[in-house]
């Protein structure tokens, strides 16, 4: 076991040296002086020239790649060529947490949303909440990241009443549903039993109901944009309220692939012979359905989740800007506009490095999930 | 009907069962009105080809068909007297395992690849019996030296992959035993396996029936099998029953021109070498649109006019126990009736 | 099996509720779109949102009526509008539309307009006077050109890297594949913000941009299906008869590879828009006076408040053009490529 994870790790060695390069060349060629940028055109040569030689700009390329990359793996990632000329390694260590805290807490929330519909579905497939769940999905799928956001600003932020009532329509709808399939089901149990019967399920309805109707209702006011520190005065509950509609916005996203993704699994494991035989022993469908058919749907979702993982990092961009969060896709856009070249280089280095990691982590994941690969079987 | 020579009522009577698919293609009609009994402690063996419907038959005994399917009305399953297809939500669940249990043809797909042994034998005994953890996985020990597997502890912890064909079979009857089913119901359970291993299954399967008293219904396509294991036997075709006798009964007198053909087609190592194989010719009838009349006929050497015209009756000829669905049988009742309309043999 | 005779009215009158609904959900949605001002907030969508399911209802209605019950409306409707998408934007030029690219040539326009689609801005005005449907229809130039030129040039070259691979193995196949990998390796927009930090963001760029990030992908889907394809037996059979290597290539694998290439495309071009139009979100493709549906809800957005109409209606056009090619593509994929079929 440890052994495979050893060799994972080693064989994105070469791929991360690949990018390192990659990283380092392509920002390279961006044309024009990078003193002349952070100094303006105007500026004193003698400083121009002092700028150039930190820079290292006099000497031969190769030099300067394994300057950089010695420097980087040491943590020091030179200046910034914007006022202040602080260390880089500051500038992304505030913005680091930022991002790394979204794509946390999105990808906690995905699968709080994606799975429970994926299961839903699968179980019934081509009925009314299947139609529903599938269509939404593939609706969110086709709504680019930032028209999403805007639209969770637009319900969460402009229309907050009215979004908590809209909210409380659609728990209604689900109530009547689950109350129909209830009165269904409670015809196929003998008359004394019945009663006991809705009784149970009918109490569990009512108070799952009561505890979503409290949680619409205290639906906290969400700021339109900013985000308060883990660190600052006002603690973890400002942090989360600031830190919930990008997050939300960027696990929407994701669990509408997921969603699609797990249901197919399942559809397709719910036909194979070894669910027919625990059918057979008597096992009840939601037995079935979580412990027999989840898991071995659950491989192509893992190698989906590194792809979101990987896509979550390196593109919560667009959700930082709409909402105005200090995290790394902010301090990119403002520092590719300003052509701040070694924060870029540093900031895209450290991206792709854990984009390598977190895909060899799925690769590991995989291997563990499925006991034919672990046990060395296949 | 055959029925063994018991007063007690038969523990499994089907009635006109009658089962079939709608397909985009049109009705399937897979199962064509099949009635038999099945005494306690007796097996039935069910012989047939590919796409007889054997298959169906059993799981539309069991209930577990899916949402496509269509059970005619008028058919029946009664099980201990009880009606299988009206059972209540309740008792509905506890009785797939516990009064009837199934094993299924693959093994390597009927276990769950990514559980252990060991849970997927103690998942139904706790859930039925309610017993705790500990006293789930005494059972699964003793279950699992019951189907003669050695080392069963570390059995217990391994995964379906790691064991080979036959004990993967034995695994899978231990679960289907696991919780004392009076109606074991084996879906062609050697034919994934080497011959070898068959013939152990299958006299492990005799063991069991014997030390538990349970009935069974084994269903396959080998004579041979059923030869050596089947109190009944029963000949499929086409969705039906073409002929249905006493085992001893059935090889001893073969009536239906089906189960002459079947017999004469197994290769026989007391024939010259070269001898050709016989074949039976043509294929199975269409389903969604059979033939009407019998629906062996357009494959049959035997038959005439009156063959194609109405469907016979699966009716006892020569004795009691034993049926045929036939108007021109090749055995003993056609002498019989050789001999009363003209005389000669 | 079905009474022919029955079947005639039972489909008039289908036809008949089909219509009916498509109606009474036409009303609907005009209704909410023009009645409601913008303070009504949520009540205005819901309306829209339920008329427009039952337009689309009873639009299905009546053409299963007409065409039979297994007509795919939804995958000809998603047709239909592409097909508008792209005569909007070929034909652009000669329609009467109002000014949308020259500010200075919009100055007697009212600015902020509500869409009205009996006037002179039949889908409104934005924050300068520019009209938003002349906008929406170039900027649909740009979407598209940018859209399907990445993908023409992915798949040329990435078809013919991934079946080279694929067919000859060996260190060629070692060597692409590894390639591959790093590219694939790669924060995608990640990549595209430092190509456009090196390289001024013109259609060229962000198209030979996008083109790179879909190469590797094509490489691969081109190798696994050549692999495939390359063991079935006509290959072996061709190889048998003396054709040379590269006629087989052509005449026996490239086919094969195409189709399910082709159906991956057109889901990928959906793919590519959103890319494009989060860049020009950003600021980072095309810059006004040229309108792209990114920039012209970018420029919207910081009213969106009071004035949602500028962020949400090339918005919704974006949102179908998308959805029309997910359709369309996840249609292509169950025809083309049975592997990738979804349930």
């Amino acid at each position: 076991m440890w052994k495979v994870i050893g060799l994972k790790l080693a064989k994105t060695i070469p791929v991360m040296f690949v990018v390192s390069l990659a990283t380092f060349f392509l920002l390279d060629a961006i044309p024009g002086d990078p003193a002349v940028t952070v100094a303006g055109a105007n500026a004193d040569p003698a400083m121009l020239a002092e700028i150039r030689a930190e820079l290292g700009l006099d000497r031969p390329l190769v030099e300067r790649y394994f300057d950089w990359l010695g420097g980087a793996v040491q943590g020091d990632f030179g200046r910034q060529l914007l006022d202040p000329r602080l260390p880089v390694s500051t500038v992304v260590r505030a913005a680091l947490p930022v991002t790394l805290q979204l794509s946390v807490m999105a990808m906690i929330i995905a699968p709080l949303l994606a799975i429970p519909a994926a299961m839903v579905s699968a179980s019934r497939p081509g009925e009314g909440p299947d139609r529903v769940a599938s269509t939404t999905a593939f609706a969110v799928i086709a709504i680019p990241s930032f028209l999403l956001a805007l639209l969770v600003i637009h319900m969460f932020v402009f229309n907050h009443g009215l979004t908590q009532w809209a909210l409380i329509a659609l728990l209604a709808v689900g109530v009547v549903y689950l109350a129909d399939r209830l009165r269904r089901a409670a015809r196929r149990y003998p008359p004394g039993a019945r009663g006991p019967f809705v009784a149970r399920r009918g109490v569990a309805l009512a108070v799952g109901a009561a505890v979503v109707v409290g949680l619409i209702w205290v639906l906290p006011d969400f700021p339109r944009q900013g985000w308060v520190r883990l660190t600052s005065d006002d603690g973890l509950a400002e942090n989360l309220r600031s830190a919930f509609l990008p997050a939300l916005t960027l696990a929407a996203m994701e669990a509408a692939v997921w969603m699609r993704i797990l249901r197919g699994d399942l559809i397709t494991t719910l036909q194979e012979d070894f669910i027919l035989a625990a059918r057979a022993k008597g096992m009840p469908r939601w037995r079935i359905l979580t412990f027999d058919a989840l898991r071995p749907s659950s491989f192509s979702l893992i190698t989906v989740l590194g792809v979101s993982l990987g896509r979550l990092i390196g593109g919560t961009v667009i959700v930082e800007q709409i909402f105005n969060l200090p995290g790394m896709g902010t301090l990119m856009v403002r520092s590719i506009r300003a052509k701040d070249v070694p924060v870029v280089q540093s900031a895209v280095l450290l991206i792709a490095v854990i984009y390598v990691l977190v895909n060899a982590a799925v690769d590991v994941a995989y291997a563990y999930l499925d006991p034919r690969i672990r046990r060395g079987r296949v | 009907m055959s029925q063994a020579a018991t007063d007690k009522a038969p523990l499994l009577q089907v009635e006109n069962l009658h089962t079939a698919f709608d397909t985009p293609a049109g009705r399937v009609r897979a199962v064509e009105g099949v009635s038999f009994e099945l005494a306690e402690g007796r097996t039935l063996g069910v012989v047939g080809e590919s796409g007889s419907g054997k298959s169906v038959l059993v799981r539309t005994i069991m209930g577990l068909l899916g949402p496509n399917a269509v059970v005619g009305d008028e058919g029946r399953v009664l099980f201990d007297g009880r009606d299988v297809h009206q059972l209540d939500a309740v008792a509905a669940r506890h009785f797939w395992g516990t009064e009837m249990a199934m094993v299924f043809q693959d093994p390597m797909t009927s276990l769950n690849p990514v559980k252990r042994i060991g849970q997927q034998i103690t998942e139904s005994i706790r859930f039925h019996v309610g017993a705790n953890r500990v006293r789930a996985r005494e059972r699964a020990l003793e279950l699992l030296r019951q189907v003669g597997i050695p080392e069963p502890e570390r059995r217990l912890e391994q995964y379906p992959h790691e064991l080979s064909g036959g004990m993967r079979q034995r695994v899978a009857i231990a679960i289907a035993i696991a919780c004392d089913p009076k109606l074991l119901i084996a879906d062609e359970p050697t034919t994934a396996l080497d011959v070898t291993v068959q013939k152990q299954i299958l006299e492990l399967l005799d063991r069991l029936r014997r030390e538990s008293g349970m009935a069974m219904i084994l269903i396959t396509h080998d004579l041979g099998v059923v030869a050596d294991h089947a109190d009944e036997v029963a000949v499929m075709y086409a969705g039906s029953f073409v002929e249905h006798a006493p085992t001893a009964e059935l090889f001893g007198d073969v009536e239906h021109p089906y189960t002459a053909a079947l017999l004469g087609s197994i290769p026989r190592t007391d024939l010259p070498s070269h001898t050709p194989l016989r074949a039976i010719e043509g294929r199975p009838p269409n389903l969604i649109d059979p033939p009407s009349g019998c629906r062996f006929a357009p494959r049959c050497a035997y038959r005439t006019d009156a063959c194609e015209a109405a469907l016979p009756p699966l009716a006892p000829l020569l004795s009691a126990t034993h049926s045929v669905r036939c108007i021109h049988p090749v055995g003993g009742a056609r002498r019989a009736a050789a001999a009363v309309s003209g005389g000669g043999a | 099996m079905s009474d022919a005779s029955n079947a005639r009215p039972a489909a008039g009158r289908s036809l008949a509720i089909g219509l009916g609904l498509a109606v009474v959900g036409a009303v609907g949605t005009y209704v909410g779109l023009t009645a409601f001002t913008a303070d009504d907030g949520w009540w205005k969508y819901a309306v829209v949102a339920v008329a427009i399911v039952f337009v689309y209802n009873g639009l299905q209605r009546a053409c299963r009526a007409v065409f039979g019950p297994t007509f795919q409306f939804g995958l000809w409707l998603s047709i239909v509008w592409m097909g508008l998408i792209v005569s909007g934007a070929v034909f652009a030029d000669l329609l009467p539309l109002a000014e949308s690219r020259d500010v200075s040539k919009a100055l007697l326009e009212p600015i902020d307009l509500r869409p009205n689609l009996f006037s002179r801005h039949p889908l409104g005005t934005d924050g300068q006077g520019l009209d938003i449907l002349g906008g929406i229809l170039y900027g649909g130039r740009v979407s598209l050109a940018i859209g399907v030129g990445a993908i023409v040039i992915g798949v040329a070259v990435g078809m013919l890297l991934g079946v080279s691979a694929g067919h000859y193995r060996g260190w060629l196949d070692r060597t692409i594949s590894f390639v591959t990998d790093s590219m694939l390796a790669f924060p995608p927009l990640v990549f595209l913000l430092a190509v456009v930090a090196a390289f001024n963001p013109t259609i060229v760029t962000v198209t030979l941009a996008l083109a790179v990030l879909a190469i590797p992908t094509y490489i691969r889907l081109a190798r696994a299906n050549t692999l495939v394809h390359a063991q079935r037996e006509f290959v072996l059979a061709a190889r048998a008869l003396g054709e040379r290597d590269r006629s087989i290539v052509w005449r026996e694998l490239v086919p094969n590879v195409a189709l399910p290439v082709a159906s991956f495309s057109v889901l990928l071009v959906a793919a590519f828009i959103v890319a494009e139009a989060s860049l020009s979100f950003l600021g980072l493709s095309v810059t006004r006076p040229n309108p792209t549906w990114g920039n012209m809800i970018a420029a919207a957005q910081d009213d969106f408040r009071t004035i949602p109409h500028g962020v949400f209606t090339p918005g919704a056009v974006l949102f179908m053009t998308v959805l029309a090619l997910n359709r369309i593509g996840d249609a292509a994929r169950l025809r083309w490529d049975p592997r990738e079929a979804k349930v």
